[in-house]
């Protein structure tokens, strides 16, 4: 049947060429769309490089301390928190402080040259796992002794010290000078814990490690085995339940810590955390600040995306629905044939599908060229690429718009009365 | 005598739109008898069609019942008829009704596809059919590469591979020339002596209409004797 199906499909796809033309690029572009949507998305969540383990990490970049009527804070731990009141916790098999990467600019040659700077502990090298090109990473003693040592990635290296080796070179950051000791791969800027272009200890300037709170802190919870994250979180919690701002003693009554994964950050970067209203509850507020937004975001992405497939399905369907007025005969002798309504619908769906499919495997050779032009510009050291899970969803859009696309008018065609069918009639 | 294989009583079928209301058949009662060749004439709009259509499960009257082989069929729903009309009914139509896209082949198994089988099967049932019509070395054409009668031997093909007890020919000769129209003929007769299928055939044409053994006579939508 699928055999008969299929030739069916394919001889009305060539007697309008230029309506199929229409449907194909309509379907092609949707699926790309769609596909390259879902690369970023993959990006941020299934990260290549040195982030790959990032299941296991739990972030903890966000605290908020009640202080009312005198204050009120929302902010990102600092080292010292994080060396007093993280780093002791039993249940993390690994953890490290980091900052934000943040800009800074050096002359080379008369060009200006603006580069990433973050600083790191030790320990991040151990729970991150990049890929080494030359040199060595930034070890314990580097932290502990605040050596002016930096680790740059290759694009970097290319930048000052084109057609030679970087080790052993200079290389001048936020003004201060450091030694090059090594040169890891080019990291995306979508692997928000990794990426950088220059990496240099924490400890070669005060202002990194002498703050209790750190807009742009960054602590890593490392476990082997991500199902304790929720001994994790609550071991956290209660650490940092007694945390007080020494500088303001007795000011922040409660504190609440968040320690989430890579798709609960995205989701609540993307969705927005909650906003304390005037006079809030703070033990409510703080249940919604610590929980997730992953179902609200998982619940706005698919109605965004199923919202941008339908309005090309319904363009497909409203040209599908021209198809089937010419195909009437055809449908009156399938019925009289024996097709009922539920096989002749399966049949259009499937024609539709098959529609979709090929559109789909045009957007799969136009996708790649989309994020190649994408790794090249807006994505920083970008490498969104058609992964396997990301040909999974190609597949699963495709069928979803086929679907779509295919399910209304499957239904007019499927309930037209076969006599009237045979008779060529344009009422559907 | 036997049971009917099909039987209509008091069939009133009425067309309605938004401005009036047609009356195609009017209190139509009639049988016919497994291995009947039966002919049903009568003037054009008079309703010949429709009654075909009737009797061929794809219309519905608006009142009165349709039986066939002994079972009523009026109030059927569309998932129980359809496997009625696949496998006990088969359609010939004037304009032929072949998918201009598909070989001879693929449109003469077109029923064979709403039935369990193999593609073999269905492959082997085919080729048996147009044997039957003398088309055996016609398979790979597509339609519009044969004569106005092979199209209909095709479209007989088709009516006949799943082996149907009631064969319904709408005007099959209507779109032929008399010497095409004469060979369909003769293959109809064929298939009802040398078969036994039950064969209801509209006609225009009064010669082809003796040649069957009962002729039905519409006007007006209803029967005349």
């Amino acid at each position: 049947m699928l055999r008969n199906y299929l030739k069916i499909t394919f001889a009305v796809l060539m007697r309008r060429k230029f309506l199929t033309f229409v449907n194909l690029f309509g379907a092609a572009l949707t699926v790309t769309v769609l596909v390259v949507a879902y690369a970023l998305f993959d990006s941020f969540v299934n990260p290549p490089g040195a982030q790959h383990r990032q299941s296991q990490i739990l972030t903890f970049s966000s605290l908020m301390l009640d202080g009312r009527p005198v204050s009120f804070l929302t902010t990102a731990p600092g080292f010292k928190l994080y060396e007093n009141y993280v780093a002791p916790l039993t249940t993390p098999d690994k953890t490290s402080f980091t900052l934000e990467p943040f800009e800074t600019s050096s002359y080379v040659g008369g060009r200006k040259i603006t580069s990433q700077l973050r600083v790191t502990d030790a320990a991040y090298w151990d729970i991150l796992d990049f890929e080494l090109i030359e040199g060595r990473l930034l070890a314990a003693d580097d932290v502990d002794q605040g050596r002016f040592v930096a680790v740059i990635n290759e694009a970097t290296a290319n930048t000052w010290f084109p057609g030679e080796s970087a080790l052993g070179k200079s290389i001048v950051a936020n003004t201060e000078s450091y030694e090059v000791v090594g040169v890891v791969a080019n990291e995306p800027v979508t692997s928000v814990l990794a990426y950088a272009d220059i990496w240099t200890p924490l400890t070669t300037n005060p202002i990194y490690y002498n703050d209790w709170t750190n807009l742009n802190g960054q602590v890593m919870l490392y476990v082997e085995d991500t199902s304790r994250h929720a001994a994790v979180r609550e071991e956290l919690r209660q650490a940092i339940e007694d945390f007080d701002i020494p500088e303001n003693p007795g000011i922040y009554q409660r504190v609440a810590a968040r320690a989430w994964t890579p798709l609960e950050t995205l989701a609540t970067g993307l969705i927005g955390a909650i906003t304390p209203s005037p006079g809030f509850d703070f033990d409510r507020v703080a249940d919604g600040y610590l929980v997730s937004r992953v179902p609200e975001f998982l619940a706005v992405a698919g109605a965004v995306m199923l919202l941008f497939m339908s309005l090309p399905a319904i363009n497909m369907a409203n040209l599908n629905i021209g198809r089937i007025l010419e195909r009437a005969p055809e449908i009156g002798l399938r019925k009289a044939a024996g097709a009922s309504r539920r096989v002749l619908a399966s049949q259009f769906i499937f024609e539709n599908v098959v529609l979709s499919a090929l559109g789909g495997l045009l957007a799969l050779a136009l996708a790649p060229l989309l994020l190649g032009l994408l790794n090249d510009t807006l994505v920083t050291y970008g490498r969104l690429s058609l992964n396997g899970p990301v040909f999974a969803a190609a597949f699963v859009f495709v069928l979803v718009f086929g679907v779509l696309s295919g399910a209304y008018p499957a239904w007019q065609m499927a309930r037209l009365e076969p006599a009237v069918a045979l008779r060529g009639s344009q009422h559907v | 005598m036997s049971e009917p294989l099909v039987a209509l009583s008091e069939v009133q079928k009425v067309y309605r739109t938004d401005r009036m209301e047609t009356v195609a058949l009017q209190a139509v009662s009639l049988s016919i008898q497994p291995g009947e060749f039966v002919s049903i004439m009568g003037p054009s709009g008079c309703g010949k069609s429709t009654l075909l259509n009737v009797l061929g499960l794809i219309d519905k009257p608006t009142q009165g019942q349709v039986t066939f082989a002994g079972r009523p069929v009026s109030g059927l729903g569309d998932a129980e008829l359809a496997p009625i009309r696949n496998k006990e009914l088969g359609f010939v139509f004037q304009s032929f009704h072949l998918i201009p896209d598909l070989r001879v082949i693929d449109n003469v198994e077109l029923p064979l596809l709403y039935r369990k089988g193999t593609w073999r099967e269905r492959r082997r049932l085919a080729r048996e059919a147009l044997a039957i019509v003398g088309l055996e070395n016609r398979v790979d054409h597509f339609p519009t590469e044969l004569s106005g009668g092979q199209q209909q031997r095709v479209a007989v093909a088709r009516a006949i591979v799943g082996k149907p007890n009631l064969l319904l020919a709408d005007e099959p000769t209507g779109n032929l020339d008399s010497q095409m129209s004469e060979e369909i003929m003769t293959l109809l007769e064929r298939l009802n002596t040398e078969q036994g299928t039950t064969i209801v055939m509209v006609t225009h044409d009064q010669a082809k209409a003796d040649r069957t053994q009962r002729i039905f006579r519409l006007f007006d939508g209803q029967l005349i004797h």
